[in-house]
């Protein structure tokens, strides 16, 4: 068990780590993200209105493993990514970062989010909380889950999702 | 009243314009943007055609039910106590409140929180707080939820809000057959999966009925999900567009403006036990294009079912200019984990608001959109692909002339 001294610590490791990890998105350096993937990473997004089903018997948003993070990435650096071409200009506020669980090298955070898309004189927002599977690497970590769950009940009002959230 | 002159079908007939010998079908851009064409297509099609609400699968108990707008109105389709299958209007007969707030679940009534008034699950007024009040005219009995039209096609539930439209299989024309053919090969069944993707464009709805059986496009638009996601993650070869379409059969309308475009299996082998079985029961040619051809279907006029990717989809105008498309994972109900696993990959990396083609799609779409208003009043989108081809491919567009000469019908009809 950590002391409050030591978990104080790891949470605003975390958070700067989360910090670090948003400033990559919005700038659009996509591969230098997915290089911060464990190599049996998933990156998911379940249905909106019910985030505990499984994916193997449901359909999600996004259900991706290290080789689809990887494409997705490239693609959307690609010029033929066409709903991202010209880029969205984005800005991720990550707030509310919370130690949930450590065990080893293990830790399981979670994070408030808030992202603001702007293109083509459209501007929509995606607003939810990750849960986050970290493994220390180093100094830093790597991510072996990073699930999106967004609060919202459709994806009526923002259309799409064609950037990372 | 919604009168209809002469001059009023000369107006519909002249978006369009159609020459079979010169092999040119042109329309309007106004079909996409006119609020007056959007209202007629309220009345003449939303309000008289056979929709697709749901699916039985989602309703497999008594009491199980849903609500869903369909065609701009809020249903609730629910299961009785009796085993029956019920679509109400969602709205409390008092003064006309939402009986139901639930997406969906299990309930044996339903109360308009305003007065609490209450209805069992058949329809029936069943509470009515101070009933005393109410004058010898007033008759519980009489004040059931209001029923929607419905009829069933192998699971799938359509609505139509005239009671003097024909009949579901009547109007589904040939589709039914193709309905058949593809719903053959669940031979347990088929189930809606959960987690139905729910996005939006802001563009014309009759854009995706089109769109969604273009093959022209894939190549451009989906290039790099064709180019990436093809051969990097699935390994598989990128299709060359000169010869991806060998071998398909002819794109056609199937009456009442359905149409469906045909083509090979991109992979995949059917088991040669599963063949002859098949071959057996359904017959050798039958067998060989339900196990070698994929389809994809337009059911007029706005639903949509990809077999390869195994989606129903709607779409449902709120405006000219904006669309709701909801996509539902239908699956065989008795499926291998591992096949169930390839399907719903299938489904998502192309498909959805998050997929590796649907948001290209909306950009093309609202872009589309973004011009139509604005274009010279003689301006036309050109629809003529394959028109004097004896053997029209995927890649022309037969397919999209068929919903669009219905289309032409039904809003100029008198």
């Amino acid at each position: 068990m950590a002391s409050a001294g030591e978990h104080a610590a790891l949470r605003a490791e975390i958070e700067a780590f989360f910090y670090e990890e948003a400033e990559l998105l919005d700038n659009w350096q996509l591969m230098e993200w997915a290089a911060l993937f464990t190599e049996d990473s998933i990156y998911q997004a379940p249905a909106l209105d019910d985030p505990t089903r499984d994916p193997a018997n449901s359909i999600f948003l996004i259900n991706d493993d290290l080789a689809r993070i990887k494409s997705r990435a490239r693609q959307l650096l690609g010029d033929t990514a066409w709903a991202e071409n010209p880029r969205s200009m984005t800005r991720r506020l990550i707030t509310n970062v919370r130690v949930v669980s450590i065990d080893g090298d293990t830790i399981r955070a979670t994070a408030n989010f808030l992202i603001q898309r702007s293109r083509m004189e459209r501007i929509v927002t995606y607003v939810g909380q990750y849960r986050y599977k970290l493994v220390r690497a180093g100094a830093s970590f790597k991510i072996a889950e990073r699930i999106v769950i967004l609060a919202q009940d459709t994806l009526r009002a923002q259309g799409v999702m064609s950037i990372i959230v | 009243m919604d009168t209809l002159t002469p001059h009023r079908r000369h107006s519909v007939d002249a978006l369009f314009v159609e020459n079979q010998e010169a092999g040119i079908f042109r329309f309007s851009p106004k079909v996409y943007c006119d609020p007056e064409l959007f209202r007629d297509e309220q009345k003449r099609i939303f309000d008289r055609c056979w929709l697709y609400a749901g699916h039985e699968s989602e309703l497999a108990k008594p009491g199980d039910f849903l609500t869903r707008r369909v065609g701009g109105r809020p249903l609730l389709m629910v299961r009785g106590a009796d085993n029956r299958l019920r679509i109400f209007h969602n709205a409390c007969r008092h003064r006309g409140g939402a009986v139901c707030r639930e997406r969906s679940g299990n309930a044996k009534h339903f109360t308009c929180f305003y007065h609490y008034w209450t209805y069992d699950n058949d329809g029936k007024l069943s509470g009515v707080p101070d009933a005393a009040s109410y004058g010898p005219g007033f008759a519980p009995g009489e004040m059931g939820l209001y029923e929607v039209r419905h009829e069933s096609y192998r699971g799938w539930i359509f609505v139509c809000f005239s009671r003097d439209s024909m009949g579901l299989v009547e109007y589904l024309a040939e589709a039914r057959d193709l309905l058949d053919m593809i719903l053959d090969q669940d031979e347990g069944g088929s189930v809606i999966l959960p987690g139905a993707h729910e996005y939006s464009m802001r563009a014309n709805w009759k854009m995706l009925m089109e769109n969604t059986v273009d093959i022209y496009h894939l190549n451009s638009t989906h290039s790099r999900f064709m180019r990436d996601y093809l051969p990097h993650v699935l390994g598989l070869k990128t299709p060359d567009p000169r010869t991806a379409n060998d071998g398909a059969m002819s794109p056609r309308g199937l009456g009442n403006g359905h149409a469906m475009i045909e083509y090979r299996k991109f992979s995949g082998v059917a088991d040669e036990a599963k063949r002859k079985a098949w071959q057996a029961k359904f017959g050798i040619e039958r067998a060989n294009r339900m196990l070698d051809y994929t389809r994809t279907l337009v059911l007029f006029p706005n639903t949509l079912f990809i077999e390869q990717r195994r989606v129903i989809r709607t779409t449902f105008p709120t405006a000219p200019d904006q669309s709701e498309v909801t996509g539902y994972p239908l699956m065989p109900a008795i499926d291998d984990p591992i096949v169930r696993k390839q399907r719903l990959d299938i489904y998502l990396s192309f498909l959805g608001p998050a997929g590796f083609a649907t948001p290209d799609d909306n950009e093309v779409m609202e872009l589309i959109q973004k011009n139509c208003a604005g274009l010279p009043d003689d301006a036309m989108i050109d629809c003529s692909r394959g028109m004097t081809s004896a053997a029209p491919r995927p890649q022309d567009e037969a397919q999209m002339r068929a919903f669009w000469r219905q289309w032409r019908e039904t809003i100029g009809a008198a």
